[in-house]
């Protein structure tokens, strides 16, 4: 499920996807409370699921992540955690997000940084995504790739990318 | 063409790259040179010299929050749009650009 791209990549992070995520709730508020238990329940043990919720919905505030096309990348810096997390998460029914254009977003990557770090990467990170999900042939992969490890792959190819 | 541009957004990094990759391929498409500054919550990145501005042709600026170094642009052709126009019609952008170049 993990991948530590630590040696070919110039930051530290930890890559899950999950493509079948059945979500109950159908807007991003309701979800960002879900992932955040999931999140603290099943892989960040440390942290409070409320903490990650926080940093979702204070980056949230300042303007919709939802960047159209059915992606959004919600962000933020969370207390309590010491390295940076990416999720890729598929999810099974569409979210009202306030997308810029309007439609219900299904393709989630969720960027959470420490808190403490003076570093950048989050935002490393997110310009890299967002620069490569132009791209239609990744739109494609994202979207359609079945399969996790490939799925993997193709995001860490998109972070290492040079722009 | 040579083309430069700047893209920057309010806060700071999505649209910023998603402009700069939308100019980048419709320049590419189209047969023409580009190189774009971005500025964002990182700072300035892949900055325009001296030599790219003389270059030049044109410069788009695809920007929503003031610039810095402004004053390197005072003597070239320059279009400012909205950032979300770099990031979804760049095409028809350029061509526009294109059209207007060639009628002067």
């Amino acid at each position: 499920m993990k991948t530590n791209l630590k040696a070919n990549l110039d930051m530290n992070v930890s890559v899950y996807t999950y493509l079948d995520y059945l979500n109950e709730s159908l807007n991003k508020f309701g979800f960002f409370k879900e992932i955040s238990n999931f999140i603290a329940e099943t892989i960040v043990e440390e942290i409070s699921p409320i903490s990650i919720e926080k940093a979702l919905l204070a980056r949230e505030a300042l303007r919709t992540t939802g960047f159209g096309d059915g992606f959004a990348i919600p962000h933020g810096k969370v207390v309590g955690i010491n390295k940076s997390y990416l999720f890729f998460i598929r999810s099974k029914n569409k979210l009202e997000w306030d997308s810029l254009d309007k439609q219900p977003v299904q393709f989630i990557f969720i960027i959470l940084v420490p808190d403490s770090s003076e570093s950048n990467d989050h935002l490393t990170i997110l310009s890299r995504l967002s620069y490569n999900l132009m791209d239609a042939s990744y739109q494609e992969k994202i979207k359609l790739e079945g399969d996790n490890k490939k799925i993997k792959l193709i995001l860490e190819e998109m972070l290492m990318k040079n722009i | 063409m040579n083309i430069i541009a700047i893209t920057a957004c309010p806060t700071g990094v999505a649209h910023t790259f998603m402009a700069k990759k939308g100019l980048e391929d419709a320049a590419k498409k189209l047969g023409h040179t580009i190189k774009v500054e971005t500025q964002g919550a990182t700072g300035i990145e892949n900055e325009l010299s001296e030599d790219d501005v003389k270059n030049a042709d044109i410069l788009i600026l695809a920007v929503e929050v003031g610039i810095s170094k402004r004053e390197r642009f005072e003597n070239i052709k320059k279009v400012e749009i909205p950032i979300a126009t770099a990031i979804r019609q760049s095409e028809s952008l350029i061509k526009k650009i294109e059209e207007k170049l060639r009628l002067e």
